[in-house]
C-alpha cells in the first residue's frame, strides 16, 4: 500500500517551482492549516497531510494537498463527498473492474483546476490558483505521479449490502452515494438532527444512497435510503432505540425494542412514509418515501450478511 | 427506555417549529437577563434594509481581477443608499467619529473577502479624516476587543459544511476563543457571540463580499462552486443580510443541479439569531431588498 512516506514530488515540472520542504499536518496540526474544514478529514480516519506548493510567476500556485488516511475505505469516502467533475484515469495499469449498481467507479474527478482523487489510502487534492489548459495537463501529470504507484482500487465491502433489483420501478442514482463515519457529513447531505441521534462514531460504517423512481416525476426529491454498520447487535439496537425516541418519540413507545429477531417498520411523517429495518448489526432508515409499499421493496433490496 | 431531552430534527423544520423547540433554553445565564428585557423591543418590530448593489465590470472576464475604481464606485452607492449623503466623507462619518477605533472583519479561509474591498474602506475611512493607526484588522482570536469602538463586518458569502451558511453571523466565530464550540449542534449559538461585551453594539456596518460566492458547502475550496454574482450586500442587520444571502446561494445551487439542492445542514443559526438573540429580522417578508446596478442572474 503506497503511503505519503514514500512520496517524492520533482522540485521543478512544466515551469513550476516547489517552494520548500512540504508542509507537514496531523491531528493537532490540521485546525491550524484549514480551521474548521480540519473537522471533514477527522470525520473519517485521518493520519497526516503533506502540501506542497507550486510556483509558476509572481501570481499562479498549485497547492498539493496529499492526505494519508487510515485505510482506502476513507480515501473513497472522501471522494465520495462529490461525485461531479470530470472522470480522469491516472493509473491505467489495471483493467476496468465492472460497474457496481450502487456507485460509480471514478477514483479521480477534475474540474476548473481542481483533481479530487483516492490511490489506496491516499486522498489527493490538487487545486490551482487559476486554471488553463497547460494548468490542466500539470495537474494530471502530479497526479499521475501520485497515483501511478497505486494498487488496484478496492470499495468498502458495506456496499454489496444494496443488492437493487432488476424488476424493481426504483433505480439508484449512483452519483449520490456517500460513504461516511460522522453524523456531520451526514448531515450535510441529509440532515437528521444537529445531536448524533444514531450512535455515528468511527467504529459504526454508513452509506448514503438515494433512489428515484426510473419514471421520475419532475420535482419530487429521491428516497433517502440510510444503511449502518454497528460493530455488534448491541450497538445496532442502541442505535434503533436511539432514533425512535428522537425522531418518532411518538413511535417509540410502540416499537418491541428487546434483543431478538430482526426489527422493521414504517410509520407516515411530515415528508412521506420512513422505514426502518434492524438486522443483526446493521440498520437500515429509508426516508421520504411515497408509500408504505415502497419503503418494503426499498428494504428488500438490502442483503445484509 | 426514556428519552434523555429534546432534540431538534429534521421533523422540527418539516413543521416549522425548529425555533419554538430551541426556545430560550440555549441562552446561557450571563445572556438571559438582558435579552429578557430587551424582548420588548424586537428587531422584528420594523423591517430591516438590506443592499444589494452589483456591476458587470466590477471582475475582468476570467473573474480573478477586482478593478477597484469599479469597485470603489459600488462602494459609494452603498454609503449613499444608507445615508442619504452624496459626498462620502460625510456618508462615512454618519457611522464613524474621527475617535474611533474601528475594526475591520474579513473572512480569512474558503472564500476569503477581497483585499481590493479591504483597502478601499480603509483608504476611505482614513480620507474621511480618521488616524489610519486607528483603523484595525480585527478578525481572529487574539484581538484586543476592548480598544475597539466600531467593528465593520466584511465576510464572504458562502455556504458551510457545519452550519449551512458560514457568513454574516459566523464571521465573529474567532471572538468566541472556541470556535468549536459553535459547530455542530451548537451552531445555533453563533448569535450569542454578537452579545459578549466586547462584541456587543459595536457593528456599525456590514458589508458582505458577493463578488464571486461559494455556493457549495466545502470545507475546502471547490472552484466548481464559485460564481461571479459581482456584487456587495450592505446593510446593519446581520440577520437579515445572512438571510438574503442564504437565498442567493440556494437559488444558485438550484440552478446549477437543475433540482432542488437544499442547503445542509438547515442554517439554523439564522433563525436562532432571530428569534432567541434578537439580533435581527430573518423572514424576507421582513426584509427590504434594495437592489442597485446590474440585475442580470439576481438571484432574488
Amino acid at each position: 500500500m503506497q503511503s505519503s512516506q514514500e512520496i517524492n514530488l520533482p522540485e521543478t515540472i512544466d515551469g513550476w517551482q516547489v517552494e520548500g520542504p512540504p508542509l507537514r499536518i496531523d491531528d493537532t496540526t490540521i485546525f491550524d492549516y484549514m480551521d474548521g474544514g480540519g473537522e471533514l478529514y477527522l470525520a473519517y480516519k485521518f493520519n497526516s497531510l503533506l502540501v506542497y506548493r507550486y510556483t509558476r510567476g509572481p501570481e499562479e500556485e498549485l497547492l498539493v494537498e496529499i492526505y494519508q488516511m487510515e485505510t482506502p475505505d476513507e480515501a473513497f469516502g472522501l471522494l465520495s463527498l462529490d461525485w461531479t467533475g470530470e472522470p480522469v484515469t491516472l493509473n491505467s495499469a489495471f483493467p476496468a473492474r465492472p460497474e457496481n449498481p450502487v456507485c460509480p467507479d471514478y477514483t479521480a474527478l477534475y474540474g476548473e483546476g481542481l483533481l479530487r482523487a483516492r490511490a489506496g489510502s491516499l486522498y489527493l487534492r490538487i487545486l490551482a490558483s487559476r486554471e488553463t489548459p497547460d494548468v490542466r495537463e500539470t495537474i494530471l501529470k502530479l497526479g499521475k505521479i501520485l497515483a501511478g504507484k497505486s494498487q488496484p482500487q478496492s470499495l468498502p465491502a458495506i456496499l454489496d449490502v444494496i443488492i437493487p433489483s432488476t424488476d424493481s420501478d426504483w433505480k439508484i442514482r449512483r452519483d449520490r452515494t456517500v460513504y461516511f463515519h460522522s453524523h456531520l457529513v451526514l448531515n450535510s447531505f441529509y440532515y437528521l438532527s444537529h445531536e448524533n441521534i444514531l450512535n455515528l462514531n468511527h467504529s459504526t460504517e454508513g452509506l448514503l444512497v438515494c433512489f428515484e423512481k426510473k419514471e421520475q416525476q419532475p420535482g419530487r426529491q429521491p428516497v433517502k435510503l440510510i444503511v449502518i454498520r454497528y460493530p455488534g447487535i448491541q450497538a445496532a439496537l442502541a442505535a434503533l432505540a436511539s432514533f425512535l425516541q428522537s425522531y418518532l418519540p411518538e413511535k417509540a413507545d410502540q416499537v418491541d425494542l428487546c434483543p431478538g429477531p430482526g426489527k422493521t417498520g414504517s410509520v407516515r411523517v411530515e415528508d412521506g412514509w420512513l422505514g426502518w429495518r434492524l438486522s443483526s448489526n446493521y440498520l437500515a432508515l429509508v426516508f421520504e418515501c411515497p408509500g408504505q409499499e415502497s419503503v418494503a421493496e426499498l428494504l428488500s433490496q438490502l442483503n445484509f450478511p | 427506555m426514556k428519552i434523555k431531552k429534546e432534540v431538534i430534527t429534521r421533523r422540527d423544520f418539516l413543521r416549522g417549529t425548529a425555533a419554538t423547540a430551541l426556545g430560550l433554553t440555549v441562552l446561557p445565564d450571563w445572556l438571559k437577563a438582558g435579552m429578557v428585557k430587551k424582548e420588548t423591543k424586537s428587531a422584528a418590530d420594523q423591517k430591516s434594509l438590506v443592499l444589494v448593489v452589483r456591476d458587470e465590470h466590477v471582475l475582468d472576464s476570467s473573474g480573478n481581477k477586482v478593478d477597484k475604481k469599479v469597485l470603489g464606485g459600488m462602494i459609494s452607492q452603498v454609503m449613499t443608499a444608507l445615508t442619504g449623503e452624496k459626498e462620502m466623507k460625510k456618508a462615512w462619518l454618519k457611522f464613524f467619529s474621527p475617535k474611533d477605533v474601528v475594526g475591520l472583519v474579513p473572512t480569512p479561509l474558503m472564500n476569503p473577502t477581497h483585499n481590493e474591498l479591504i483597502e478601499f474602506i480603509k483608504e476611505s475611512l482614513v480620507a474621511a479624516g480618521l488616524p489610519e493607526a486607528n483603523i484595525r484588522s480585527a478578525q481572529g482570536r487574539s484581538v484586543d476587543l476592548n480598544s475597539i469602538t466600531a467593528l465593520i463586518s466584511l465576510p464572504g458569502l458562502k455556504a458551510h459544511w457545519l452550519t449551512g451558511i458560514g457568513t454574516v453571523i459566523k464571521n465573529y466565530i474567532l471572538y468566541s476563543g472556541a470556535p468549536r464550540n459553535y459547530h455542530y449542534e451548537h451552531s445555533t449559538k453563533l448569535g450569542e457571540i454578537w452579545h459578549l461585551p466586547q462584541v456587543k453594539g459595536k457593528t456599525r456596518l456590514i458589508i458582505v463580499d458577493a463578488l464571486r460566492p461559494v455556493c457549495d458547502r466545502g470545507p475546502q475550496f471547490d472552484p466548481r462552486y464559485r460564481w461571479p454574482y459581482k456584487g456587495l450586500l450592505a446593510g446593519t442587520d446581520p440577520v437579515a443580510l445572512d438571510a438574503v444571502g442564504l437565498k442567493i446561494i440556494q437559488t444558485k445551487r438550484d440552478e446549477l443541479r437543475g433540482e432542488h439542492w437544499p442547503i445542509s445542514p438547515p442554517p439554523i443559526c439564522i433563525e436562532a439569531a432571530d428569534k432567541i438573540y434578537k439580533l435581527g429580522n430573518s423572514r424576507l417578508e421582513n426584509i427590504e431588498i434594495k437592489t442597485i446596478g446590474w440585475t442580470q442572474e439576481l438571484l432574488l
